[in-house]
């Protein structure tokens, strides 16, 4: 494991400012989980590109990583989980984030989201002939 | 929605002939194309638009499995196919791995919510290690629509 330097920070460190609603503080000092609620905005949902981006992403971290959709939780690392939830437009969830590095991925984690809701779905089909 | 609700049995390809990225698609669009659901002079603005789909981001999730997928016109409902590879190909999937599995699908442009559904349907399926074990040691079209068939449970 790559363990580099433990860099905790409490949650309400002005960088914080992207998560939207922390619901749970640190629970011990290099352990903290993080949640944040988020909409999926993007018509086309979560669909497999920003999943697949979204996993990639969460495995850069050290931390755990859940996405919680009602009574579901699947592995934020895994693009066959986050499949399961099915996310369309208007879908809430919640990224859950757990470990050292916690802030630092939900951080990075929404940012990716939020970058969805400003791309094209899907590339434009290409020109015939 | 289950997985045979989109899944063409007669387009199944239980041992493809192709070995890279570029002819497992043509094959399993191919496969799809003989069945009728579109128009032969599509097919190659399909496998074109799955292909250019691919250079965004390998649909090979890992595990062995690769989804190659895109949204297309010329169908008005879900389409999609099985196809298999007892070599395994080279997909740049996630995990480097090669892929032996291949779900492809085709959407209707207008319809995110099935499409999504239909991926719901693909994981809950491929999650399961015993399901792709028996899938991969199928022979026949037959004996892979009898196990999507088995495994078939309808989202509660």
């Amino acid at each position: 494991m790559n363990c580099g330097p433990l860099t905790t920070r409490p949650a309400d460190t002005p960088d914080a400012v992207l998560t939207l609603m922390v619901l749970k503080g640190p629970s011990a000092m290099n352990g903290e989980t993080l949640q944040q609620k988020v909409v999926i905005t993007n018509a086309q949902g979560l669909h497999m590109r920003p999943l697949t981006a979204f996993a990639e992403m969460a495995g850069r971290f050290q931390s755990g990583v859940t996405v919680i959709k009602e009574d579901k939780r699947v592995n934020g690392k895994s693009p066959l989980d986050l499949m399961l939830l099915a996310a369309e437009q208007g879908t809430e969830l919640i990224i859950e984030a757990s470990g050292a590095d916690a802030a630092q991925a939900l951080d990075a984690l929404v940012e990716l989201l939020r970058g969805l809701a400003n791309e094209d779905a899907e590339p434009p089909l290409p020109p015939k002939g | 929605m289950r997985m045979s609700d989109f899944v063409v049995r007669d387009a199944i390809v239980p041992d493809l002939t192709a070995t890279t990225k570029e002819t497992v698609i043509k094959e399993m669009v191919e496969a799809l194309r003989t069945t009728g659901h579109f128009k032969g002079g599509e097919t190659e603005d399909i496998v074109r638009a799955i292909q250019k789909r691919e250079l965004l981001g390998s649909t090979g999730i890992g595990r062995g499995v690769a989804i190659p997928h895109t949204k297309h016109s010329s169908v008005d409902r879900l389409l999609g196919t099985v196809a298999l590879s007892k070599a395994g190909v080279r997909f740049d999937s996630l995990d480097g791995e090669p892929v032996h599995v291949f779900v492809m699908l085709i959407s209707p442009q207008d319809r995110p919510g099935d499409h999504l559904r239909a991926l719901e349907n693909v994981s809950r399926t491929l999650r399961d290690d015993g399901f792709v074990h028996s899938l991969r040691r199928a022979t026949t079209p037959e004996a892979i629509w009898g196990l999507l068939e088995d495994s078939d449970h309808p989202t509660a």
